[in-house]
C-alpha cells in the first residue's frame, strides 16, 4: 500500500450506489481519491492503466453486475493481476446460498460486508487514520 | 376232483357264480354271493331267483336269464348298460357305508345233452376298473378344458400382443428378434422385415450393459426382470423405458417398450421452468431491492445535507432518488410484461409490416440519438405474415430500441437496417446495426434473464432480449444472433402462416 493519497475503486453498476459510497467515504476523508467502475471488465481495464505504483487501497466490489460480474473479476483479477496487496470488499444486497463461502475462497477477499453501507462500516476500512 | 372241492374253489373266487336250473330256482351259489348280498345259500336254496331279487324283475338280467333258458342264448352285460343289478354290497372302509358292486355279468345257459338244464351267472366286480374309467374320463374332460382355456389364452394374448400400445419384442437368448408387435415397430420407426431376425442390441443397444453376456447368448442371471430408459437411434430423437423380463431361464425375452419421448420433454421443461423461476427470484430480490435501498439511503443524505444547507448535495441526492425510482419503475413494468406474455391468447392475424415498422420508430423518436441513426428497410416477404400482432410488434420495438440504445456514440454513421424475406415456409426478419455489439464472453448469455450488457451506455431491466427469445417460442419460431463481427444482427424466424398451436409449457 503506498503513502500518498490513499485511493479507492468502487465498482458497481448502479450510478446512486456510486454516489452514496462515494459521499461516505468522503465523509471520512475528504482526500481519499475515489475511482469508479461500472463492471468488472471496466473495473480490470482501470487497475491495469494505474499501474503498480498508483495501485489503490482496496477495491470495493459489487456481486451482481451485467456484462462482467462480481465473481468473474475476481477471477480475472487472481489469475491475471500482478498488483498484490489490493484489499477487496464484497458489497451484496443480497448474500444467498453459497456466495459468502465463494467469495471467501479468493485469498484476497479480506472481508464481505452488506449493503447498504454505513459511515461506521468505512471508518472499519482504514484502520488508523482517525 | 370231488364236487365238494369244486365249491370250495368257486366259493374261494373273487366273483360271483350263481346256478340255476332250467326252471330258474337258484341251485347253487357262491360264497362271494352269500357274503354280498347278505342271504345264506341255505335259506333260498331251491327258490326262483326273482323272489330271492325282487328288484331284477323285468330287468335286462331277468331278460337274459330267460333267453338262456329258453333259447339257450348266452349273454354278456356290461356295467355301463345295466340299470339294474343285482343288490350285492361291498364293505370297503369301517367308516365309510357298503357300496354297491358294480357289475359286469356273463349269462350262459347249461346244456346237457342237448337239451337246456338252466344257466350259469357269472358277476364279475367292475368297481375298481368303473372307477378308474371315470377318473380318466375326468382327467380328459379337465385336460379339454385345459387346453381351451390355453387356446383361449393364446388367441387374447395375440390379440393384446397386436393392440397393445406398448411395444414388444421377444428375441431369443443369442439375442435374435423373433417377434415383434405394430407398437415397437412404429416406435423405432422400421418395417416387419427390418426388425425380424435382427439382433436385439442393433434395436436398444444399452442392453448389453444389462444382460449379462456369456458366449454370445444372453441371460438375466438372478434377477427376473429389469427396467432402463435410453434414448433409440433414430432421426426424431425418441426416448423410450423399456423393461425386459424373461418367462423361464432357457426361454425367449419380452422386452416391453413405451415411448417416454414426450414425457421426457415435459419433464426437461418442468425442470427449465423451475431453474428459470428460482433464477428470477434471485434476481428479482437483487433488482427490486437495490435501487430502493439507495434511494433510502439518499434520502437521509439529503435530510442531513439539508439541515446544514449543502443544497447542491441536496439536489445530487434528488436526482439519484429520481433516477434509482425511475429503474425501479422500468423493471417492474418490464416483470409485468414479462407475465402478460406469458399469460395472454392471442389469434393469428394478417400483420401490415411495413405499418408495424412505422409505428416501431413512432414510439422511438424521443430517444437519445434517434436523429442520427440512418433507417435501411428492406421487406422483401412475397407473401402475407400471418402472426400473433402483439407479440411481433414487442420484437420489433425491442430490437429496434436496442439499436438506438446502443448505437456507437463515436460514430457518425450509425445505421439502422431492417430486412425480411420468405425462406420455405418461414417468415424471416432481420434487424442489424453497426453499434457496441455484444462482447465476445457475454454471447453465450444473450437471451438469458436479467442481462445487461453496456450498464453505464443506457438503463434496461436486462428482461429485454429474453423477452422477445419467450415471445418467438411463443410464436413457434426462434430468434438468434448473428455474429459479424462489428455491430449486432439479430434474427427472427417463425413461420409465415401458422397451421397449428405451438409453445412452450409456460405459454
Amino acid at each position: 500500500m503506498n503513502s500518498q493519497i490513499p485511493q479507492v475503486l468502487v465498482v458497481d453498476d448502479n450510478e446512486a450506489e456510486q454516489y452514496l459510497i462515494e459521499y461516505l467515504i468522503h465523509s471520512h476523508n475528504k482526500d481519499i481519491k475515489v475511482l469508479k467502475a461500472f463492471d468488472g471488465r471496466e473495473a480490470l481495464d482501470t487497475i491495469s492503466t494505474m499501474g503498480q505504483e498508483n495501485s489503490p487501497s482496496f477495491i470495493l466490489l459489487d456481486i451482481n453486475m451485467p456484462g462482467m460480474n462480481g465473481f468473474e473479476f475476481l477471477e480475472h483479477y487472481h489469475r491475471t493481476n500482478n498488483i498484490n496487496s489490493d484489499v477487496i470488499v464484497m458489497l451484496t444486497v443480497s448474500l444467498v446460498g453459497d456466495d459468502y463461502k465463494k467469495c471467501m475462497q479468493y485469498s484476497r477477499v479480506k472481508k464481505t460486508v452488506a449493503k447498504p453501507l454505513s459511515t461506521e462500516t468505512i471508518a472499519t476500512f482504514f484502520p488508523g487514520s482517525e | 376232483m370231488r364236487p365238494q372241492d369244486s365249491i370250495m374253489v368257486l366259493d374261494l373266487v373273487d366273483s360271483g357264480v350263481i346256478m340255476l336250473d332250467k326252471q330258474g330256482h337258484i341251485a347253487f351259489w357262491n360264497q362271494f354271493i352269500s357274503q354280498s348280498s347278505h342271504i345264506d345259500f341255505k335259506i333260498i336254496e331251491g327258490k326262483p331267483l326273482l323272489d330271492v331279487f325282487p328288484s331284477l324283475v323285468n330287468s335286462r338280467i331277468h331278460k337274459a336269464v330267460d333267453k338262456a333258458i329258453d333259447l339257450n342264448f348266452p349273454s354278456i352285460l356290461s356295467y355301463k348298460l345295466l340299470k339294474t343289478q343285482f343288490p350285492l354290497y361291498k364293505k370297503s372302509l369301517a367308516t365309510k357305508p357298503p357300496y354297491l358292486i358294480i357289475q359286469s355279468i356273463i349269462i350262459k345257459p347249461i346244456i346237457e345233452n342237448n337239451e337246456n338244464n338252466g344257466c350259469i351267472i357269472y358277476i364279475n366286480d367292475v368297481s375298481a376298473a368303473s372307477k378308474r374309467e371315470e377318473d380318466l374320463n375326468h382327467q380328459s374332460a379337465k385336460l379339454k378344458a385345459a387346453l381351451k382355456k390355453y387356446e383361449d389364452a393364446q388367441s387374447q394374448f395375440e390379440e393384446v400382443f397386436e393392440s397393445a400400445h406398448t411395444g414388444i419384442v421377444v428375441f431369443d437368448k443369442f439375442g435374435k428378434i423373433g417377434r415383434s408387435n405394430e407398437a415397437a415397430l412404429s416406435i423405432f420407426s422400421l418395417s416387419y422385415e427390418e426388425v425380424i431376425d435382427k439382433k436385439i442390441n442393433e434395436l436398444l443397444p444399452n442392453i448389453d450393459r444389462y444382460l449379462s453376456q456369456d458366449l454370445s447368448s444372453y441371460s438375466l442371471e438372478y434377477v427376473k426382470e429389469f427396467n432402463f430408459e435410453q434414448a433409440i437411434p433414430c432421426e426424431n430423437d425418441k426416448h423410450v423405458f423399456v423393461s425386459i423380463s424373461q418367462i423361464d431361464e432357457e426361454g425367449d425375452f419380452f422386452v416391453y417398450i413405451n415411448d417416454v419421448t414426450e414425457e421426457k420433454l415435459v419433464e426437461k421443461r418442468l425442470l427449465n421452468a423451475n431453474a428459470e423461476l428460482e433464477e428470477f427470484a434471485y434476481r428479482t430480490s437483487h433488482d427490486l431491492r437495490s435501487p430502493l435501498v439507495s434511494t433510502i439511503s439518499l434520502l437521509a443524505i439529503a435530510k442531513e445535507s439539508l439541515e446544514k444547507q449543502e443544497y447542491k448535495t441536496v439536489m445530487e441526492c434528488f436526482e439519484h432518488s429520481d433516477k434509482s425510482l425511475r429503474k425501479l419503475e422500468l423493471l417492474i413494468r418490464d416483470i409485468l410484461k414479462l407475465t402478460e406474455s406469458k399469460n395472454c391468447e392471442e389469434p393469428h392475424e394478417e400483420i401490415d409490416l411495413e405499418g408495424m415498422i412505422k409505428e416501431s420508430f413512432d414510439s422511438v423518436d424521443k430517444l437519445e440519438g434517434f436523429e442520427d441513426i440512418d433507417c435501411r428497410i428492406d421487406l422483401k416477404h412475397s407473401s402475407p405474415l400471418i402472426s400473433k400482432r402483439t407479440r411481433v410488434n414487442m420484437i420489433l420495438e425491442n430490437l429496434i430500441s436496442n439499436s438506438i440504445k446502443y448505437r456507437n456514440p463515436e460514430s457518425k454513421n450509425s445505421y439502422i437496417a431492417i430486412e425480411s424475406h420468405i425462406d420455405g415456409s418461414d417468415f424471416v426478419l432481420s434487424v442489424s446495426d453497426n453499434g457496441l455489439g455484444i462482447p465476445d464472453d457475454q454471447k453465450d448469455k444473450l437471451f438469458k434473464m436479467f442481462n445487461r450488457f453496456h450498464p453505464n451506455v443506457s438503463f434496461g431491466s436486462g428482461l429485454g432480449l429474453y423477452l422477445m427469445k419467450k415471445s418467438a417460442e411463443v410464436l413457434g419460431g426462434d430468434i438468434c444472433y448473428v455474429d459479424q463481427g462489428q455491430g449486432a444482427m439479430f434474427k427472427l424466424t417463425i413461420p409465415q402462416q401458422q397451421t397449428h398451436q405451438q409453445g412452450g409449457l409456460l405459454h
